[in-house]
């Protein structure tokens, strides 16, 4: 039977973000290639994680067969070339023909690097599965900047696919009940003769200051190219914190060294959903969009009315951000 | 210390959507007019290596490119900003697979002379798939480096920034190694005086076909695009709002703002 893996990675015995979207997506892979899931599950304290995985009622682990897991302290947080070593293990030991990562920044590390060395293909930023042929799993995802979507899929082997964040998989049809919950099989692997020849010195979080985080937050306040230079950013945060708001900016703010890269959103910055996107003095280049594709309403304030944001946004306000934030701000801070 | 620099030529990726066409017979963006630029992550890298010249570290900077042989025309761009040699691997057009043009690239990579790095761009600007630096390490059986803000080097190894889940990490790692590279102010490509463009374009560029460049046979194709099509249209329209007041109070509407509904 064809097994498609949704491999992740714990730390301290922490399921990470995104795994329900991660075990969806390959139960919707598994109904297409009539096969079974199975998850993987990599790091410190990965045991007790599936433990808490394979629990009755954990919505996560309804549908997978099996839990596969690595628990090693030697797979520290870039300890890339055993976390490469442990992934290949559990492919092996599940016989997966496919294999799902999350397309965070681990998972866009990885992912090709894993398929090299299973001899198979990636497909990156998997945004939806579009059927499969045979053994043949057909992915969708955006090209050209956002211009354009493919249908791909990878292989001669085994088919890698890291799924864009935020990309919400159909979930396969309710088919007959659910397997009782999986079990959970580790897997072993010695890490202690694999090398890791890029040396971790320093880390640091993102210094994007307090507030909330971009990925998560439920509103996000971001500048662009309109906002002129870093004092315009200052609006932007005053904006933010009033509406308890991330902070995000386009590619152009980021480049022009207005405000710092991790706030950058976008095909390659951070890709956000949040309820409310404010789009300050960016012009909607097509990779800003994909960066929030799930954002559920947009609000554009521009100076020029041919924008491409405005064909994005719900509402649109021509004005200069100079006058409109401190208008929207007193408009926001009188009473109702 | 020599670095090779991979640059990919590509249709311009600021092309507006309205000017950019899909090809009716086949998965590809039709070229037409539209303008051939350097993939701008391989600008970022390439920016760096650079500054590595300028720093003393760097002796030799090499660009090569996997393309078309009007590719030659992004490789004078790279003369005149002044990388040392400038190698084009000649490729007909063909559909995007990674792992060929990985392999291809190393074995060219093994054909310089050697390195101590390899810089490229962390995605291209077209498929932006995001793997051929991955991969090229992978052929070269080098360390790779990804999302790299930037590069130094002390006491023989190389020291990057790069971009983790969460932050920023700072990483060692001895030479020889791939770096992929994204995007910050520090690394814009600096423009080439007007003397270097023109000096450029008399400089010799190396071609090499693929088998003079010591590759394998062709590797199957790992990669297959079965169709490309314009994305689904958005739609909705937008709401035009006059002023500021509007606006919060239609977001105040809509409880997407707080001081709204009927609290």
């Amino acid at each position: 039977m064809s097994r498609v893996l949704a491999l992740c990675f714990v730390a301290d015995g922490q399921l990470p973000d995104g795994l329900a979207e991660l075990t969806t997506a390959a139960r919707a892979a598994a109904a297409l290639l009539g096969g079974e899931a199975v998850a993987g599950l990599i790091g410190p304290g990965a045991d007790s994680a599936a433990a808490a995985l394979a629990a009755p009622d954990q919505p996560e682990a309804a549908g997978l067969a099996v839990l596969y897991t690595v628990d090693d302290p030697l797979l520290s947080d870039l300890a890339v070339e055993r976390q490469l070593a442990a992934a290949q293990a559990v492919c092996r030991a599940a016989d997966a023909a496919t294999v799902l990562l999350n397309g965070d920044l681990r998972g866009r590390e990885l992912g090709p690097r894993l398929a090299w060395r299973l001899d198979g293909g990636l497909v990156s930023d998997c945004t939806g599965l579009a059927g499969a042929e045979g053994p043949r799993l057909w992915c969708r995802r955006p090209a050209f900047g956002g211009k354009a979507v493919a249908e791909v899929t990878a292989g001669g082997g085994v088919q890698v696919i890291v799924l864009r964040p935020r990309a919400k998989v159909e979930p396969p049809a309710p088919g007959a009940a659910a397997p009782a919950g999986p079990a959970t099989v580790g897997v072993p692997v010695d890490l202690s003769g694999v090398d890791e020849p890029v040396r971790l010195i320093a880390r640091a979080a993102d210094p994007a200051g307090t507030g909330p985080r971009l990925e998560t937050a439920r509103t996000v306040v971001a500048g662009g190219r309109g906002l002129g230079g870093p004092d315009g950013f200052a609006q932007v945060e005053e904006l933010a914190a009033a509406l308890d708001a991330a902070v995000g900016a386009s590619r152009a703010a980021v480049d022009a060294g207005w405000t710092h890269p991790a706030r950058q959103v976008g095909q390659t910055g951070r890709v956000v959903a949040p309820d409310l996107y404010l789009a300050v003095g960016i012009s909607g280049a097509t990779q800003h969009l994909a960066g929030i594709a799930a954002a559920r309403t947009v609000v554009a304030i521009n100076t020029d009315p041919e924008a491409p944001i405005f064909r994005r946004a719900r509402f649109g306000l021509v004005a200069d951000f100079r006058q409109a934030i401190p208008a929207l701000l007193a408009a926001l801070r009188s009473s109702g | 210390m020599h670095i090779v620099v991979c640059l990919k030529a590509i249709l311009d990726p600021e092309l507006p959507p309205r000017s950019f066409r899909i090809d009716p017979g086949r998965p590809q963006p039709l070229a037409g007019n539209a303008a051939r630029v350097i993939s701008p992550f391989d600008e970022n890298a390439l920016e760096l290596a650079l500054q590595l010249r300028d720093r003393g570290h760097a002796t030799r900077i090499t660009a090569l490119t996997l393309g078309e042989p009007r590719a030659v025309e992004q490789l004078r761009k790279a003369l005149a900003v002044g990388v040392d040699e400038a190698v084009l691997l000649s490729d007909p057009a063909a559909g995007p697979d990674p792992a060929r043009t990985a392999t291809l690239l190393a074995a060219a990579v093994r054909r310089l002379p050697p390195a101590a790095a390899v810089f490229c761009g962390r995605q291209a600007g077209d498929w932006d798939l995001g793997q051929v630096g991955s991969l090229l390490a992978e052929a070269l059986g080098w360390p790779c480096v990804p999302f790299v803000l930037g590069v130094d080097v002390a006491a023989d190894e190389f020291v990057a920034e790069r971009e983790v889940d969460g932050g920023q990490a700072r990483v060692a790692v001895a030479p020889p190694a791939v770096f992929t590279v994204t995007n910050t102010d520090r690394n814009q490509l600096r423009m080439p005086k007007t003397r270097a463009v023109l000096a450029a374009m008399r400089r010799p560029i190396t071609q090499w076909a693929p088998a003079e460049a010591g590759s394998p046979a062709d590797p199957p194709p790992r990669l297959a695009v079965r169709a490309l099509a314009p994305p689904p249209d958005v739609g909705g329209g937008c709401e035009w709002v006059a002023d500021a007041a509007t606006l919060a109070a239609r977001l105040r509407e809509l409880r997407l703002v707080p001081g709204g509904g009927g609290a």
